[in-house]
């Protein structure tokens, strides 16, 4: 991959400044200290950009985005294919790394971080629906949606079997508030996309995510599910839980607290 | 599919490996036995009989030659000589005992110094006259005899596996040669006149003094006597130079075999490592999202290629042992080489050897995919897989 990030963990090099970095981070903190009585927003991006090379010439995937979503906050954006919504999701998620800018999740810089900090992050603190299919094959439905309980060990409110019961407990009750819960025992092959997509979605919310991060989460639905799926985001989002959606679907919007329009990689309110 | 392949791929290094490795050993081990079993530093034999003297050494077959006791006598007093020992060869008819021809060796346990010291462990007592030690390969009945020339001859003693045709043999003293001779006129070709049957001797076996070599002994013999230039001298300890040559051949065409199997065997699996992250993007970059480290995906396909790596490996040792175990006694009769199954110990060494050669290169196999994971955005990588 081309760009200008050279670091495999830790430390951002290259084109992004550190004394920005430094600055930008230093401010974050500031400001949480500062304003106790108000809660610090859950992401916040900082002049994030990424730049990527198309036949030799460099163009901004992203451009200088800044973004703050707060806990409980269910923010949108819409915009058509290719205009950098998913390089933004992203970063966000820490898969892709900013060639300037910082993205913070939960008081860290995603961009700091070590492969295991990053990872656990993505783990315990984000979910994520990607736009394609991404079950494991091998898997059966509850396992798919087990499966980010099971990479740590088990999940941080308890150990053993009982954390074991409770995990398909809760992987149960989430298939079947999506209505998929009597496929529990099929494989992914044996699903249509639109269920594939709903198993997703449980899988993301499987470790109670502060943020969710869902890339066209009703792309492959028909109105119900679509209905489905979006009210138990707003509820999750009701609950405390940040929402970052990127979509095309006109009724999704509907839904959300907040939208913005990606045009060319510049983030604009819609 | 895709593991299905790797297994074979992996199978069939583990069993060129195994196998090639078995062959050069069993031969290895043939040749050092046969080395062992030839106390003599020269053989003096009759004019022509050197190839004869050789192949019934290794693994030819049995023959009879012989000239008289009084050359024999002479030979024995040139300078040089410590030790001298004489034996008489006969080759019998097929006998209802074995399924070759069988190969008689008369020997005189007065002065024997090579079959005697290699008998001690199965056998510690006097070969009389008319009893017979057998070869391994020698069926010897229930009773402990052998059925020969319409005769039953007493075994006293049966011998281990050498690999060489000396598993076809049975032992006489050489006061039992004329009786055999006798036997033989009796139901066949008689197979050697009656006046040489006391007086016939194949070869007389020396071991040299100290500070000769048998070369300078086997000179000191020519000079007693202008005709013994004719003679044919075998020089057990460098024996069988045509033997080792085959067999340094053979081992060469093997180590060049296996070698070229495993250069192509890695190429294969790199690439189908290298098509199977294609294959697999999508699933990496499915638990890159939900929080699998770099460290856990590499541990993930480490213990599936080391998994391969161990299959293929015991399955690839356990057909090449269907082959080479219970066909053993084939293989040498088909490579004309002496071929002795090794020592089980070293036989376990290689299986392990051959075993963890192979999880080494499946888990080599599959560095190239964890240099693609182990990079800073795999996940970009990953997710064209979308």
């Amino acid at each position: 991959m081309t760009g200008s990030i050279e670091a495999m963990n830790g430390t951002v090099t290259g084109a992004m400044d550190d004394d920005t970095t430094d600055s930008v981070a230093g401010a974050i903190a500031h400001e949480s200290r500062t304003a106790a009585a108000q809660p610090a927003p859950l992401v916040e991006l900082k002049d994030l950009t990424r730049t990527f090379t198309r036949r030799g010439a460099p163009f901004d995937a992203v451009s200088h985005v800044n973004l703050a979503i707060m806990p409980g906050e269910f923010v949108a954006i819409v915009g058509r294919s290719g205009n950098g919504k998913s390089t933004l999701i992203n970063m966000v998620a820490g898969l892709v790394r900013p060639t300037s800018g910082v993205a913070v999740v939960d008081g860290r810089n995603v961009a700091g971080l070590g492969d295991r900090e990053l990872s656990l992050l993505r783990n315990r603190t984000i979910g994520f629906v990607t736009q394609s299919q991404t079950l494991l094959a091998n898997l059966t439905v509850l396992d798919n949606v087990m499966l980010p309980s099971t990479l740590y060990g088990n999940t941080p409110s308890g150990s053993g079997d009982v954390a074991s019961e409770q995990a398909e407990q809760r992987a149960r009750t989430l298939l079947e508030r999506l209505d998929v819960a009597d496929l529990a025992d099929s494989y992914p092959r044996e699903l249509s996309g639109g269920e594939m997509r709903r198993v997703s979605i449980a899988r993301a919310l499987m470790n109670t995510p502060k943020l969710l991060i869902a890339d066209e989460p009703t792309g492959d639905l028909d109105q119900t599910s679509t209905d489905l799926v979006m009210r138990l985001l707003r509820e999750r989002a009701d609950a405390g839980t940040a929402v970052l959606m990127v979509t095309h679907d006109p009724d999704a919007l509907a839904w959300a607290d907040t939208v913005y329009r990606m045009d060319a990689g510049v983030l604009s309110m819609a | 599919m895709r593991t299905g392949a790797l297994l074979a791929v992996v199978t069939i290094l583990a069993l060129a490996f195994f196998g090639g490795t078995m062959l050069t050993m069993n031969l290895n081990t043939g040749m050092t036995s046969m080395e062992r079993r030839l106390g003599a530093d020269l053989m003096v034999v009759p004019q022509n009989t050197t190839q004869k003297a050789e192949a019934l050494l290794t693994d030819g077959s049995p023959s009879t030659f012989y000239f008289t006791k009084d050359i024999a006598a002479k030979v024995e007093q040139a300078d040089g000589i410590e030790q001298a020992s004489e034996q008489t060869y006969i080759a019998s008819l097929a006998a209802a005992c074995c399924a070759e021809k069988l190969q008689i060796i008369g020997y005189d346990p007065a002065t024997d110094f090579v079959i005697e010291p290699w008998v001690a462990s199965q056998f510690d007592g006097t070969l009389e006259d008319g009893q017979m030690i057998a070869g391994a390969n020698v069926n010897v009945s229930v009773d402990g005899t052998v059925e020969l020339y319409g005769r039953t001859w007493p075994v006293v003693a049966q011998l281990a596996n050498t690999g060489t045709s000396l598993d076809n043999s049975v032992f006489i003293n050489l006061d039992t040669v004329p009786d055999m001779v006798d036997a033989s006129a009796k139901v066949a070709k008689r197979v050697m006149p009656a006046e040489y049957a006391d007086k016939a001797v194949s070869t007389v076996l020396v071991k040299v003094a100290e500070g000769y070599d048998a070369q300078t002994v086997a000179m000191n013999i020519q000079r007693l006597d202008p005709t013994f230039s004719d003679l044919g001298y075998v020089y057990p300890g460098g024996i069988t130079a045509t033997t080792k040559t085959a067999l340094n051949a053979l081992v060469t065409y093997l180590a060049v075999f296996v070698a070229a199997i495993w250069v192509m065997g890695v190429i294969v699996l790199l690439a189908v490592f290298a098509s199977s992250v294609n294959e697999r993007k999508r699933e990496f970059a499915s638990l890159r999202i939900l929080g699998a480290t770099r460290g856990m995906l590499a541990g993930i396909l480490l213990r599936e290629s080391a998994l391969i790596g161990l299959g293929g490996g015991i399955l690839g040792v356990g057909l090449a042992s269907l082959a080479i175990f219970p066909f053993s006694a084939l293989i040498g009769r088909q490579l004309q080489l002496p071929y002795l199954q090794a020592p089980w110990p070293a036989v376990l060494a290689v299986m392990g050897l051959a075993v963890i050669c192979s999880v080494a290169i499946g888990v080599i196999g599959s560095l190239s995919v964890l240099a693609r994971i182990g990079r800073p955005e795999a996940y970009l990588t990953l997710r064209e897989g979308e």
